[in-house]
């Protein structure tokens, strides 16, 4: 076995598509979608190469391996370096002796990039990232509330995810994530990233935090240039500045012996970019009264940055770890299951960066970082 | 060194002691994967109290290896 390893080019889909769908998930997403394939590995205004950002890993010209690659800009407190998520690290099972998946993860790490994240590892496969000198995170924590007319919704959910929990556990976690009422909403918000956002609002961001950069180019990229799901902007203004929230719909499907059917809607934050405490009450006030009147029966935001999630506990959601059954909230709804919702990671930085705490976390992460908020 | 080495092998691997020998590697050992590759190099990094780096990790593909590298790396006091 003498494997050979290179990135992959623009005309290989098909050999990467094949390789998906039958070593990692029958007819993956990315098996069915191209479309989205192409936006999420094809990203080549931060790719040096021409082709796909996917490594493959070949013996006489066979696919042994295949690890995909996501670039982004990473923003260290103002400074900007090259980062890359990877995604979709797939060894032939025949191969998966000796070092063949660590020399296709080599092929991202021996990269000039400050940093190589892996978001949504399986547990089991932590091994390699600690062997590494890689850091494995804490599950990044997650926030979740339910509207004030959701309870119920929240209970009929849970006890389709878990049938053999009781009504009183089921309303028990339901209640404890409920929010009494919507704040104050009357602040004028717009639907659009403002037009000085990477001049005014992205470098006071910047200088604060630490993480994949949310400058317009990636905003842009990342929720308006998204070809399947539809986000949602949020804008308010604060003074000379404006703060900015980022949802969208989820339609939760079950699924049945007949096919998938709807069950329920809910919302799905996945930016809070705001000026301050009380902008970032307007914008998720404002928020919550969007999402409820599109039908949602609650919402969930996961990040790891201290004072974002400070300014969620503010507006009535809850920490979801907190609370007995917390944990337990369903997450994938692409058929719901039972099986909660922990985003585990990992990463390698070539500069030693602050901790991922409770308190005053300067990173900026959050579901929608790397492929983790995308159908399947 | 050998024997602690054929010992912590075995027991990642779970496999029983005699069966691993100097010549052993990923084609004799079944459970020989890169998961438990990696997890045989936490073990052997705890015991001898050293590091390997990623290069080194990707050669160690024998028992006969590992000790020909953890002789060249960790001070004869560190071995039982």
């Amino acid at each position: 076995m003498a494997v050979a390893f290179r990135y992959a080019n623009a005309y290989e889909y098909p050999r990467i598509a094949d390789f998906l769908d039958q070593y990692w998930a029958k007819d993956h997403i990315y098996v069915r979608d191209k479309p989205l394939f192409d936006w999420t590995f094809g990203r080549l205004t931060h790719w040096e190469e021409s082709g796909y950002c996917f490594a493959l890993g070949e013996d006489n010209g066979e696919l042994v391996g295949i690890l995909g690659g996501i670039p982004f800009l990473f923003n260290s407190f103002g400074k900007g370096e090259k980062g890359i998520w990877i995604a979709n690290y797939v060894i032939r099972p025949d191969y998966r002796k000796g070092t063949t998946a660590l020399q296709l993860l080599s092929v991202f790490r021996n990269m000039s990039r400050h940093a190589v994240v892996a978001s949504g590892i399986n547990p089991a496969t932590s091994t390699i990232y600690k062997v590494l000198r890689g850091e494995v995170l804490p599950y990044i924590p997650r926030r979740f509330a339910v509207f004030p007319e959701g309870a119920e919704r929240m209970v009929n959910l849970l006890r389709i995810a878990y049938p053999d929990w009781d009504a009183p556990r089921a309303q028990s976690l339901a209640q404890g994530l409920r929010v009494d009422r919507f704040g104050d909403a009357t602040a004028k918000a717009g639907d659009a990233l403002p037009g000085n956002w990477d001049k005014i609002d992205w470098p006071a961001i910047a200088e604060k935090t630490i993480g994949a950069a949310r400058d317009s180019d990636y905003l842009t990229w990342r929720y308006v240039q998204h070809p399947r799901f539809t986000y949602r902007f949020i804008t308010i203004g604060e003074r000379e500045r404006t703060g900015l929230l980022v949802w969208r719909l989820e339609t939760i499907k079950r699924a049945t012996e007949q096919g998938r059917v709807d069950v329920e809607r809910i919302a799905r934050i996945v930016e809070l970019l705001p000026v301050s405490a009380e902008n970032a009450l307007r914008l998720l006030s404002t928020g919550m009264r969007q999402m409820s009147e599109a039908g949602a029966f609650g919402a969930d935001f996961y990040g790891y940055h201290s004072q974002t999630n400070n300014d969620f506990d503010n507006a009535g959601f809850v920490y979801a770890t907190k609370l007995a059954d917390g944990d337990h909230i369903p997450s994938r709804f692409q058929p719901l299951d039972g099986k909660g919702g922990g985003i585990l990671s990992a990463m390698f930085l070539r500069e030693k960066a602050p901790a991922f705490g409770e308190s005053d976390c300067p990173w900026y992460w959050t579901k929608s970082d790397s492929d983790q908020d995308r159908p399947n | 060194m050998l024997e602690q080495v054929r010992r912590i092998a075995a027991d990642v691997f779970k496999v029983p002691f005699e069966t691993v020998q100097a010549a052993s590697s990923p084609d004799t050992i079944e459970t020989w994967d890169s998961l438990h590759h990696l997890e045989m190099v936490l073990a052997l990094e705890q015991e001898f109290r050293t590091q390997f780096t990623p290069e080194e990790i990707e050669q160690l593909l024998s028992i006969e290896l590992i000790v020909g590298l953890l002789e060249e790396k960790v001070p004869t006091d560190r071995v039982a």
